[in-house]
C-alpha cells in the first residue's frame, strides 16, 4: 500500500510539474506574439485620416491664394473627428507658403505625418500634417 | 508496463508542448507578415497623397486652352470640348506655360528627390501641350511643321463625328469660306465653321467623309495671301489637322464619343513625371489629370 501511495505521489508530481512547465512556456509565447502585434491598423487610419483631409481641403481651395489660417482650423474642427488632433504646417520660398495651423503633437504615443504640394497665386509649396489620437 | 505507460506519458506530453511552440511561432511570423503589409500601406498612402497633390498642382497651371468634358449618361456618350487661341508660331506657342513648368520642375526636384519630371513629353521642339482623352486615347495636339503650329487630333478608339469651328481675325471670302478640294465620300459626319471678323460665317456639314483617304478643305481669308488649310484623313484615318499658316484663329474642337470603355478622363501624357521611393519599392508614373 505504501508503495502504491508513493507511486501515486510521484505520478501526480510528475503531472504538477508537466503542468507548470508547459503553462510557463504558453505564457512566454503569449507574451511575445502580443508584444509583436501593437496594433498597426490605427497608425495606417490615423495617416489615411490625415491624407483625407488634406486633399479635400486642397480640392475645396483652402490652400489657394492667401491662406486664412483661421478658415483652415474652423474647418478642421468641424470635419475632424473629436478623438484626433491636427497640425498642418506649409513651407517654400514664398511667404504665402508659410502658416502653421493646430497645437503642437505630443511626445509620446502614436503621431502619423505626410506630405503634400499645393500652389498660391505666385509659389509652389510643400505642406506636411500631423495628426494624433487625443 | 508502468515504464512503458510513463515513457508514452512522457513523450505525448512533449510533443504537446512542442505542437503549442509551434503554433505560436506560426501565429508570431504571420502576425509579423501582417504588420509589414500594412506598415507599406501607410507607405503606399503617403505616396498618394503626394500624387494627388501634384496632379492638383499641375492641372491648376494655364495652358491657353478651356475644356469641358460632358458626360450624357442615359445614351452612354462624352461631349469633349477644347477650345483655344492658336499661335501660329511653333517657337513662342505656350512660352508661359513652359515657363510655369520649369519653375514647377526646379521647385519640386528640390524638394522632394524622389520625384522626376520629363517636361519633353508636354513642351519639345516637335510637339507641344498635349492633351489625351482616356481610355479612348484621342490625343488633341500641336505639331511644329517648319515653324508652323499646326492643330492636330489623332482619334485613339475610333469616332464618327467631329465638329471643328474657327474664328479669324479676317474676314472669311464671303460664298467661299470652305471650300471642300479634295472629296472622298463615305460615312464620317465632320462639321466645320469658320467666321471672319465681319462676322460673316460659313458652314460645312460633310456628312459622307471617307476617312480611309485625304480630304482636304479650303478656307480662304480676304485680304490674306494665306489659305487656312484642314485635313481630314491625311495623318491617319479620322486624324484631323488644322494648319492656320500666319494667321492667329480662335478654335473649338469637340466630339462625342462613347463611354462603353470606362469614364472619360482629359490628362496630360503618363510619364510626365515619376515617383520613385527605392528604399520603399515603390514606384509610380504620375498621369496629370485636367478633368
Amino acid at each position: 500500500m505504501d508503495s502504491k501511495n508513493k507511486k501515486a505521489f510521484i505520478f501526480t508530481l510528475d503531472v504538477a510539474i508537466a503542468l507548470v512547465v508547459v503553462f510557463a512556456i504558453l505564457f512566454a509565447s503569449s507574451f511575445f506574439v502580443v508584444r509583436k502585434s501593437q496594433d498597426p491598423f490605427s497608425n495606417l487610419q490615423l495617416i489615411k485620416t490625415g491624407s483625407d483631409m488634406i486633399t479635400i481641403m486642397e480640392y475645396q481651395g483652402y490652400f489657394d491664394e492667401d491662406i486664412n489660417t483661421q478658415e483652415i482650423s474652423d474647418y478642421i474642427d468641424n470635419n475632424l473627428h473629436s478623438q484626433y488632433k491636427m497640425n498642418i504646417k506649409g513651407t517654400g520660398d514664398g511667404k504665402p507658403c508659410k502658416f502653421e495651423v493646430g497645437g503642437e503633437p505630443p511626445d509620446e504615443g502614436t503621431v502619423a505625418s505626410a506630405k503634400a504640394f499645393f500652389s498660391t497665386n505666385e509659389d509652389y509649396c510643400s505642406l506636411r500634417y500631423e495628426i494624433w489620437l487625443i | 508496463m508502468a515504464n512503458i505507460k510513463g515513457v508514452f506519458f512522457t513523450l505525448s506530453g512533449f510533443f504537446l508542448v512542442m505542437l503549442v511552440l509551434f503554433l505560436s511561432l506560426l501565429v508570431s511570423t504571420a502576425l509579423q507578415q501582417s504588420n509589414l503589409r500594412i506598415l507599406e500601406s501607410g507607405s503606399l498612402e503617403r505616396v498618394s497623397l503626394l500624387d494627388n497633390s501634384l496632379k492638383e498642382v499641375i492641372s491648376g497651371i494655364d495652358n491657353g486652352m478651356t475644356y469641358t468634358l460632358e458626360r450624357a449618361l442615359l445614351d452612354g456618350r462624352t461631349i469633349i470640348t477644347i477650345s483655344e487661341r492658336i499661335n501660329p508660331e511653333f517657337s513662342s506657342y505656350g512660352n508661359e506655360f513652359s515657363a510655369e513648368i520649369d519653375e514647377l520642375i526646379a521647385f519640386i526636384e528640390e524638394d522632394q528627390t524622389e520625384i522626376s519630371f520629363n517636361k519633353s513629353l508636354v513642351y519639345s521642339n516637335s510637339e507641344k501641350i498635349p492633351l489625351i482623352v482616356k481610355p479612348n486615347n484621342l490625343r488633341y495636339t500641336h505639331l511644329n511643321k517648319k515653324g508652323s503650329t499646326i492643330l492636330t487630333i489623332y482619334p485613339g478608339t475610333p469616332y464618327n463625328t467631329a465638329n471643328v469651328s474657327l474664328v479669324f481675325p479676317d474676314d472669311i471670302v464671303d460664298k467661299k469660306g470652305i471650300e471642300w478640294i479634295e472629296s472622298h465620300t463615305g460615312e464620317f459626319i465632320l462639321k466645320l465653321k469658320v467666321t471672319g471678323s465681319n462676322g460673316i460665317s460659313d458652314y460645312l456639314e460633310a456628312d459622307v467623309i471617307d476617312y480611309k483617304f485625304e480630304n482636304k478643305f479650303k478656307v480662304a481669308l480676304s485680304g490674306n495671301p494665306n489659305n487656312v488649310w484642314i485635313y481630314f484623313g491625311r495623318k491617319c484615318e479620322k486624324c484631323i489637322e488644322v494648319e492656320v499658316g500666319t494667321v492667329t484663329a480662335n478654335s473649338t474642337f469637340s466630339t462625342n464619343i462613347s463611354c462603353t470603355e470606362g469614364q472619360q478622363t482629359l490628362n496630360y501624357p503618363t510619364g510626365l513625371y515619376e515617383i520613385n521611393f527605392t528604399d520603399l519599392g515603390i514606384f509610380l508614373n504620375g498621369t496629370p489629370r485636367l478633368l
